[in-house]
């Protein structure tokens, strides 16, 4: 193993953080961003639906 | 301070900060649970499934030596191991054990190549210490583990792989926890042998390592060990002999069970008995180095696993109420992998965009992370090696996950995919 290897084999362990720091920023927010879809999402079921031609000719 | 030393101490560092981040991040998520309850629960259960792992591995010792030195029989059943089994057999005549207490036991399961020429090479050099059996055909590893009991009278009956070596101080250590008259069996250490043949040899060096340090050391601290691996295990006669009838014979779905002999002898013993994991007896194994038969063991072992799993099942709820929950999510949390990940990963991207499998690969990665971390702090020098366990991991996720499925709809098979298709057939 040359020198150059070396180094790289021991400096591969700290490097392994890269992946986290590069995708830190979108997962600090990822849970926010679940969670404000998953809300819209429950409210968008919650909300009352217009009445169809159907249930206003019933309607007295 | 060494260049060895500072990257232990950045590993242990970095592993107990990741663990931290972990549990912080799940934290975040918990009123997202409430929206996704299935796969939230799910993925709470995974996360605190494998971080107690951790955790309880740090409650386990080795029992003391207690100056144990009971009769010992060591059996080593072979089929088809011209290349290992002399080695194998070598390692065991080196053992540091009286050799008037030993009887070393090697049956050759009607091997098609050299593998009879090589025991008995060995047992002419070993002044009669090498008894050898020889099964002029291939009746199965269950019948060839089975006559080596039978011909011993030893108290305490020992395992070993035809392609294991034992190092000469771990039999004794193997047998210490047997002072406990409550313990039945006791799983032995193994690392890879043949580390260095192939990427895939140091991805499972990487698994071995954590398997054994980390999750049979927890089991080891509710004294339920669930597989005494056939590397090398430790068995007390008594312990096996009420069921071996059974063992032997033992069907499922009305197909004779011909593998998964060392899983399903450890539920015999498990039963009414400790099992507890000696992790200074250490044993070193050739694993598959190719990614066929590296597929076929691991399929062979999930089909075992699902079989067993039934079993295991049944009985744990009476051993410890911890050992029984955990070995109840190791059977369940398998079976829903597959799922997690495809919601994950295809379904995340179609109602969330990349937020989903951002998160879940993440998750795959700080797991992959802490498996090689633990590697790194609690190995003796410093190597590469635990690159392949990230890379592992993720070999996982693509390809082992989705075997799970496939052993359960074969699991009625009997083939071992490495010995004849008759083999067991008695």
């Amino acid at each position: 193993m040359s020198l150059l290897e070396r180094v790289l084999a021991k400096a591969l362990l700290p490097a392994s953080i890269l992946p986290v720091v590069l995708f830190g920023p979108a997962l600090l927010r990822a849970p926010e961003k679940l969670w404000r879809e998953a809300r819209a999402e429950v409210q968008r079921l919650q909300a009352p639906r217009p009445a169809s031609r159907d249930q206003e000719r019933r309607t007295p | 301070m060494s260049v060895n030393r500072a990257l232990k101490l950045l590993a242990g560092v970095y592993l107990v900060v990741l663990i931290v981040a972990v549990m912080a991040y799940k934290v975040a998520f918990i009123g997202l649970m409430f929206s996704n309850v299935f796969f939230g629960v799910y993925s709470v259960c995974v996360a605190s499934y494998i971080l107690s792992r951790f955790l309880f591995s740090l409650f386990y010792r080795s029992k003391p030596d207690a100056g144990l030195e009971p009769p010992i029989a060591i059996v080593m059943p072979s089929f088809n191991e011209q290349d290992a089994i002399g080695d194998s057999l070598r390692s065991l005549l080196a053992l540091e054990y009286p050799p008037e207490k030993l009887e070393l036991i090697a049956v050759n399961d009607g091997s098609t190549d050299d593998t009879l020429i090589e025991m008995q090479r060995v047992a002419a050099q070993s002044d009669g210490r090498v008894r050898v059996i020889d099964f002029p055909e291939n009746r199965g590893k269950r019948a060839a583990m089975a006559a080596g009991i039978r011909a011993s009278v030893a108290e305490v009956i020992v395992f070993v792989d035809s392609d294991s070596v034992v190092e000469p101080d771990a039999l004794r250590k193997l047998v210490q926890p047997l002072a406990d008259p409550r313990v039945g069996a006791v799983c032995g250490h193994a690392n890879v042998l043949n580390l260095r043949e192939s990427w895939l040899t140091r991805m499972q060096a990487v698994r071995y390592f954590v398997a054994f340090r980390v999750v049979k050391a927890a089991e080891s601290v509710f004294n339920a060990v669930t597989c005494c691996s056939g590397c090398f295990s430790a068995y007390r006669r008594e312990a096996i002999l009420p069921r071996m009838e059974w063992w032997e014979n033992q069907r499922f779905l009305g197909v004779e069970s011909t593998f998964g002999d060392d899983r399903s002898l450890t539920n015999c013993v498990l039963r009414d008995w400790r099992i507890v994991y000696e992790k200074r007896a250490v044993s070193h194994t050739i694993v598959p180095a190719k990614f066929r038969a590296f597929v076929t063991q691991q399929t062979r072992w999930k089909r075992s696993w699902t079989r067993e799993s039934l079993l295991v099942a049944r009985f744990i709820w009476r051993k410890h109420p911890v050992a029984a929950l955990f070995t109840y999510l190791s059977i369940v949390l398998p079976l829903i992998a597959p799922v997690a990940a495809i919601h994950a990963i295809v379904w995340g991207p179609l109602a969330h965009g990349g937020t989903l499998p951002l998160v879940y690969l993440a998750g795959i990665y700080s797991l992959a992370m802490v498996y090689s971390l633990y590697y790194v702090l609690f190995q003796d020098e410093y190597s590469l090696v635990w690159v392949y366990g990230v890379l592992f991991v993720f070999f996982y996720l693509g390809i082992m996950l989705w075997q799970t499925y496939y052993a359960i709809a074969t699991c009625r098979t009997a083939a071992w995919g490495t010995r004849p298709a008759t083999a067991g057939a008695r």
